[in-house]
């Protein structure tokens, strides 16, 4: 069997086994609420998987797109509200309802994240915090809208012919709803618009150079989470039967992301897990009374403290061993791990047992905590350090145990594969005309790029003082000058990161000098940025992925209902990205992590962003920066391949005066703000000035035979 | 409208109170962009220290307040070191542990000393002040004593100081911190003791004045407090007190005017005030950028 037949077969092998254990999951969910034992447990079982869709719905927010909000207690009430109403007061039938709910819900949650264009952070945070007042204090109030203090009474419906008036036929109710907008959250991940979020979570600007409007998704990202709470909201009318402004106070609110940070951000499974925990932990040890209480604090500190990524950290970690005990043959680990599983499972379908278990638990810390405080204080909290030190101890020594059994090079495998990768070695040749995207822009007769007199002065210091210059299409334009001279400077005025206060700019004729930064990135610049603007905790092909944001042309609705046109465009970005990858020479690091690369690899991988990103002019700051000497002898032969393969403008800045000179076909040089000289190599090299001010006293000999060369 | 110049009056001491806490909250902010919920609770712990030493086991309330004090300072100290692994995690995990570890101090304090309200120490005794006819217990003006004293006590520490300028300066740069000799450590466990000691003291003083406290009794201070120090700028100590004052007489005067009709109406004000503050000048009254 071939290598790639077999890759391809594990991974085949892969799939079908997560698929398996998917189904399994539901049908175990499904199946539970019948087992004997757990029948009286329905309704929890029912509130927790409630609650676990605003697990998604705050993970779509905080984990996808980075932004806080303290307010989606209000959500599930909107949500909760607008559906009792509706079927209550209105008539409307429940179905109708329900996604009517989501959408109200999804309004508000527009108006909730409207003070995030201006702020961010602990700021938005509390700004969402008053959001939650205002409604649940005052608007929750109003008799006309929730029913005052009485609140809103749903009857529970028949849907198909189905009664959902038992918790069983509830619990596979929510499960649906569950279900669906799990689906939808994979296919948003697995969109431009869930590429788009991670984006702009990591760092705006590198979002907006890619061409994404970050407002806009900002917004789009309060109100599909919004969407989900409301939905949640009228699953937990219909199962509580009735709701009222004081089931949706501020601590819920503050709970909903608390228990998402504990399952981990980012992570579907771990935040739903993470928001129903809280639920079946407080029915599961109410026995414990504020003693459990006291445990689930220290739990949450110490899982936190041990696992940064939180439960969802923890799974994987579980997982991970788990493989490797199996690939070692210690398969009699898991054969007792599974016992272990199997009898507390035993325990949860024969009640009996497991309830005489816990009382006889419960006897004894309610022996030993009476509430005068007095004497029994000692033994009450020596139950409580217990009980915690119990807990923490199993959490903290997992990991050891198994890397005293087994070695810890196992654990992070990963991480020597990025270390041992040689440096990318670009192999332009053979152009394909997957990557050369149909321009569909429309020719212009005169100039590509013309910049006509650009000012701008921050504070006392003029960076730029009237700069013009042109570029034509095809080109490949090189900007030199010493540090401070403005290039840089030059750069955010073409992307629009900076407003000069004088002069225009002009893309294809097209003025363009008050576009903001996505907008230009839409019109076809693309740029690379001093301190590599990637995503740089996404992989190296994730990050191809973003970069191509505009090539797809499907709307964020579409990309979460996945259709046939999504796939198509999805599939053809992702061949573009492996070409580009193959043809850069980054096919070894394809799947490292970008922070983990060495700053020339990762120079590279950004220059490769911005050439698939369907940019016809691409600005490249320091190239050569970080690269190998001997590497960049070459890097002008690939720069110039690259041009032609993926037909794009170049404008780059450069400090290797070889390079710029050898390899372009026009150079401009820049000092103290002001063009100092400009022409095609040759020329410059020879310019008296440029010799004076830029490259001493009198030209080395290698520029002069770089520049014989060049011409 | 006497009774409005009395609400506004009597939001002054309240404030003081919502000052000191507030204090704590920036101080710990500055130094590690951490918003701490522990301290809280270490407060009433505190609270809970002085009315069992001096109930309980009789030692006078100077000495009873003074051990409870240092209590907290070694429960705040302790909280900074045990959540240290976390120094290089998102500041939302942070925030998020300490939310753990005032739950596990709240909910012991149900598993020790039981839910029952409990009546405070005194710490001082006399007739009330009366100004204009409007009586001032003197609890309430020990309040803002002691915030004026501290807060000049720490102006000073931190200005005058060079721990207290290190303790400035870890906010800006750690690296530029540890290349001056003055360790990380220390300076962070430092500002969370020293934030754990004014929730504390905030605590110690406010119980009396109300007459009796509880489990998560100072939980009910995070809201205004941490509103008064966004007011204030988050970054800026004197602004923690200013903003103090500030929540203190909105947040009474909304309980006096809209309190019946809106259960809650003071949340309501101290949070309307902010986003107004955050909308206009985002840094807050006296905060530098940030």
């Amino acid at each position: 069997m071939s290598a790639p037949e077999r890759m391809r077969r594990e991974a085949v092998g892969r799939l079908w086994r997560r698929r398996a254990t998917a189904a399994a999951l539901i049908a175990a969910v499904a199946v539970a609420p019948l087992l004997p034992g757990l029948r009286e447990r329905a309704f929890v079982l029912a509130w927790a998987l409630c609650f676990s869709i605003v697990g998604l719905s705050m993970n779509v927010l905080a984990g996808y797109a980075g932004q806080i909000s303290l307010a989606h207690a209000v959500l599930v009430g909107t949500g909760a509200f607008t559906t009792g109403n509706l079927v209550t007061i209105q008539g409307v039938p429940w179905l109708v309802a329900l996604p009517l709910g989501g959408l109200v819900a999804a309004v508000i949650a527009l108006g909730i994240g409207f003070p995030a264009l201006r702020i961010r952070g602990l700021h938005l945070a509390i700004a969402t915090l008053a959001f939650q007042f205002l409604m649940q204090r005052v608007v929750f109030r109003l008799q006309f809208l929730t029913g005052g203090a009485a609140g809103v009474d749903v009857h529970r419906p028949t849907i198909f012919g189905v009664s959902l008036a038992s918790n069983e036929a509830m619990i596979w109710a929510i499960m649906a709803v569950l279900l669906a907008v799990w689906a939808l959250d994979r296919n948003l991940t697995r969109s431009r618009t869930g590429r788009a979020f991670l984006a702009l979570r990591y760092d705006e600007q590198v979002a907006a150079s890619f061409g994404i409007p970050v407002a806009r998704y900002k917004l789009f990202a309060f109100a599909l989470s919004g969407f989900y709470a409301g939905l949640a909201g009228g699953m937990f009318v219909t199962l509580m039967g009735e709701a009222s402004a004081e089931m949706f106070d501020y601590m819920v609110s503050i709970e909903f992301l608390v228990f998402a940070v504990l399952g981990g951000l980012g992570s579907r499974a771990g935040t739903a897990v993470g928001a129903a925990f809280p639920i079946v932990y407080r029915q599961v040890f109410s026995f414990l009374r504020f003693a459990g209480s006291a445990i689930g604090g220290l739990m949450l500190v110490v899982i936190l403290i041990r696992y940064q990524g939180g439960l969802a950290a923890q799974g994987r970690e579980i997982a991970h061993i788990v493989r490797l005990l199996a690939r070692r043959g210690l398969r009699w680990v898991l054969a007792f791990a599974g016992c272990v599983v199997a009898s507390v499972g035993a325990g949860i379908v024969a009640p009996r047992a497991l309830g005489a278990f816990l009382d006889a638990v419960g006897a004894i810390v309610r022996a030993v905590t009476t509430w005068d405080g007095r004497l029994d204080l000692p033994l009450g909290l020596a139950v409580v350090v217990g009980l915690a030190a119990t807990f923490t101890g199993f959490t903290v020594s997992l990991q050891r145990l198994v890397r005293a059994a087994i070695g810890p090079a196992a654990l992070h495998p990963s991480r020597a594969a990025v270390e041992t990768a040689p440096p990318p070695r670009p192999q332009a040749a053979g152009s394909s005309e997957l990557l050369r995207l149909p321009r569909e822009r429309a020719r212009h007769a005169g100039p590509l790029l013309e910049i006509e007199n650009l000012a701008i002065r921050f504070g006392g210091v003029q960076a730029l003082g009237g700069v013009s210059l042109e570029v034509r299409e095809g080109e490949l334009v090189g900007i030199m000058g010493p540090n401070g001279s403005g290039k840089t400077t030059l750069f955010n005025c073409i992307s629009g990161f900076v407003r000069p206060q004088q002069g225009r700019i002009l893309l294809r004729g097209r003025e363009i000098s008050s576009a903001p930064p996505h907008v230009r990135a839409r019109l076809g610049i693309a740029r690379t940025f001093q301190q590599v603007g990637l995503v740089k905790s996404e992989t190296v092909f994730a990050n191809f992925l973003v970069a191509q944001y505009q090539i797809p042309g499907y709307g964020a609705i579409e990309g979460l209902v996945r259709t046939s046109a999504v796939l198509a465009e999805e599939l053809h970005i992702r061949r573009r990205a492996r070409l580009a990858i193959d043809m850069l020479g980054l096919g070894a690091v394809a799947d490292a992590v970008v922070g983990s690369l060495p700053h020339g690899t990762a120079k590279m991988v950004e220059m490769g962003c911005a050439l698939v990103s369907g940019a016809d002019l691409v600005l490249l700051d320091e190239p050569a920066a970080g690269v190998d000497p001997q590497e960049v002898e070459s890097l002008g032969g690939t720069l110039r391949a690259l041009q032609r393969d993926f037909g794009v403008t170049v404008v780059m800045i450069e400090h290797h005066v070889p390079l710029v000179l050898g390899t372009c076909d026009h150079v401009y040089v820049l000092n103290f703000g002001q063009m100092l000289a400009e022409g095609d190599p040759a020329t410059v090299a020879r310019n008296p000035e440029v010799i004076r001010a830029y490259l001493g006293s009198a030209a080395p000999r290698e520029v002069e035979r770089a520049a014989a060369r060049g011409v | 409208m006497e009774k409005v110049v009395a609400a506004i009056l009597a939001g002054i001491p309240d404030g003081a109170v919502f000052g000191l806490v507030a204090l704590g909250i920036v101080l710990v902010y500055k130094a590690t962009r951490v918003l701490n919920f522990a301290q809280a609770e270490i407060g009433t712990v505190a609270i809970y220290l002085t009315w069992w030493l001096q109930v309980g086991a009789g030692i006078p309330t100077p000495l009873a307040v003074l051990v409870a004090l240092v209590a907290a300072a070694l429960l705040g100290a302790a909280t900074e070191r045990a959540l240290r692994p976390l120094a290089d995690a998102p500041r939302l995990t942070v925030t998020v542990a300490t939310l753990g570890v005032s739950a596990f101090l709240g909910a012991l304090q149900f598993v020790i000393w039981g839910p029952f309200p409990r009546i405070p120490p005194r710490l001082v005794s006399g007739t009330p002040f009366v100004i204009s006819r409007i009586p001032f217990p003197a609890g309430r003006l020990l309040a803002l004593v002691v915030t004026a004293a501290l807060g000049v006590g720490l102006y000073l520490i931190l200005k005058r100081t060079l721990f207290g300028l290190g303790v400035l300066a870890a906010a800006q740069d750690t690296t530029a911190l540890r290349l001056m000799g003055l360790p990380f450590g220390l300076v962070s466990s430092f500002t969370w003791a020293v934030g754990a000691v004014l929730a504390a003291l905030a605590g110690i003083i406010l119980a009396p004045t109300i007459g009796s406290f509880h489990p998560f009794f100072m939980t009910l201070m995070v809201i205004p407090s941490l509103t008064a120090a966004l007011i204030g700028g988050l970054t800026s100590l004197p602004g923690a007190l200013v903003g103090g004052l500030v929540v203190g007489v909105v947040w009474n005067l909304a309980q006096f005017l809209f309190g019946a009709a809106v259960p809650g109406a003071e949340f309501v004000a101290a949070f309307g005030l902010v986003v107004l503050v955050l909308m206009i000048r985002p840094q807050g009254l006296l905060g530098s950028e940030a």
